[in-house]
């Protein structure tokens, strides 16, 4: 596993994007205490998932109103037809551990890194 | 729920998310939905902006994915032209009929022609448009709301000169105030558009083979081709003959649940739920999901609280409004500024209350406050 961040660099209800990683991620802290990590891009138009909001698990495109779930990266409805990849994340004391998805990222269309 | 077979006329944002709501709650029945198109429904956003560019293809616009397709019947290709409202039925074009025991129609709404201009609300006016805007083109659009002024950004884009002709002093000044106004034509004129504020297109007539359009002031503006974005109307003319009650502006009439007549909804452009039109993309969408959990349980579409929301995309930068314009509310600069086209508006009333938000690549600060002043009455999950 990579360490991502340290978490105290998470903010609660909010994302971090980080760009340490290709394509980025998204690590998100919930107000439970729970971090998750998905694919920062959203699939439909290039927009960062970490500016999205957080609420029941879920965050949703700050652009458009496609949610996607923390927990498995699943989409709800368009206009995003795709989901993002969830990773593994494991905390260890202040440290934020990530196993990237093995899957092949859903960039929207025109988006490359 | 004692519906066997639902037939939804329209493809579109509103009928999709109907098909799919349904779906997704778990309705076993038929969906039967009719298109008047014969594209499998698309997202329509970027017909005015990355369609239009030619960066992003059908296949980019589809709302079903392989994965995902809709457990639909199609009739595609074929326009709903009558509909028989005690029996439930919709009459065809080419001359079949399909009936239900629930029917929704969502139809949409259709670009307001200008004689001698082209419009855009569909793939084909889009396919049909994209080659007049090659470099060397000039391009006179006709209004400057979210459509021409995005249709004008994405010309310029394409290498062609660009004069918007708009009624209002600066575009949308009467929507979103001054200040926004000011933001947002910035943005284009420093990308090259012109725009000749202050008056009305009377008429297009022949320049040899070019176009002039005749403006109030009695100037007239040559150009190649000439695009209308001067608003749109419901796409409801096949309803004339029907039943259904129509308002002075074409929208079915509806109750606040979006009820026509019995086992008739109507919902998305085409329709007006107790006086309040549609509008907007957003807004769509969450009354198509309220019509389908309606359908699956009596009573259990529920409103999201939601503020209204637009969005545009204009010379790469990402325009968001949120909330609703009283009379009286006065912007106030947050972060960024006018000329930077990164401003960031709250607008209060005179006791204090923020009732709406404009950013411009702001997405962040927009989206805290779009969720922060939801409407706490609407069952919001805390």
């Amino acid at each position: 596993m990579l360490r991502i961040c340290s978490l105290s660099e998470l903010v609660e209800d909010e994302g971090v994007r980080f760009d340490t990683v290709t394509p980025p991620i998204a690590v998100f802290l919930t107000s439970a205490g729970e971090v998750y990590a998905i694919d920062d891009t959203c699939t439909h138009q290039d927009a960062s998932l970490a500016e999205g909001w957080v609420e029941d698990c879920r965050v949703e495109c700050p652009l458009h109103a496609s949610t996607f779930s923390l927990l498995t990266g699943d989409v709800d409805s368009p206009p995003a037809r795709r989901g993002v990849r969830a990773h593994r994340i494991e905390v260890v004391g202040d440290d934020v551990y990530v196993q990237l998805s093995a899957l092949a990222p859903n960039l929207p269309p025109g988006v490359e890194y | 729920m004692t519906a066997q077979r639902v037939v939804v006329a329209g493809t579109g944002l509103a009928g999709f998310t109907v098909a799919q709501t349904l779906r997704s709650g778990g309705f076993a029945g038929e969906i039967v939905m009719v298109g008047q198109e014969p594209h499998r429904p698309y997202d329509r956003p970027p017909l005015s902006k990355g369609f239009l560019v030619g960066e992003l293809t059908m296949a980019d616009l589809a709302y079903e994915t392989d994965e995902s397709r809709l457990d639909v019947t199609w009739r595609l290709g074929v326009a709903a032209v009558g509909l028989d409202v005690a029996n439930r039925t919709l009459l065809l074009g080419d001359g079949s009929t399909v009936g239900g025991d629930e029917l929704v129609i969502a139809t949409g709404g259709r670009p307001r022609p200008f004689p001698g201009a082209l419009t855009l609300g569909s793939v084909a006016d889009a396919e049909l448009l994209r080659p007049a805007l090659a470099p060397g083109a000039d391009v006179v659009v006709l209004g400057s709301g979210f459509i021409g002024l995005e249709v004008a950004a994405t010309a310029t884009q394409l290498g062609a000169e660009v004069t918007v002709v708009c009624e209002e002093d600066s575009p949308l000044d009467r929507v979103f105030g001054a200040e926004a106004s000011a933001s947002i034509r910035g943005i284009h004129e420093r990308a090259g558009v012109r725009f000749v504020p202050g008056v009305q297109a009377l008429e297009i007539v022949p320049d040899g083979d070019r176009k002039a359009v005749v403006l109030s002031d009695g100037r007239r503006l040559s150009s190649s081709v000439v695009i209308a974005g001067v608003g749109s109307a419901p796409a409801t003319s096949w309803l004339a003959t029907s039943d259904l009650e129509l308002s002075p502006f074409g929208a079915i009439i509806c109750d606040e649940r979006g009820v026509a007549a019995p086992g008739i909804r109507a919902t998305g452009d085409c329709a007006s739920w107790s006086g309040a039109p549609c509008r907007h993309w957003t807004l769509a969408k969450e009354r198509a999901a309220r019509v389908a959990h309606d359908i699956l349980e009596p009573g259990s579409g529920q409103e999201s609280g939601d503020l209204e929301y637009v969005w545009s995309d204009q010379h790469g930068v990402r325009l968001q409004f949120a909330g609703t314009l009283h009379e009286g509310a006065v912007p106030t600069v947050e972060s960024g500024g006018i000329d930077t086209g990164d401003v960031f508006l709250v607008y209060r009333t005179a006791d204090g209350t923020e009732v709406a938000a404009f950013g411009m690549n702001q997405l962040r600060p927009m989206m805290r406050w779009r969720k922060t002043h939801r409407r706490r009455s609407a069952g919001v999950a805390a």
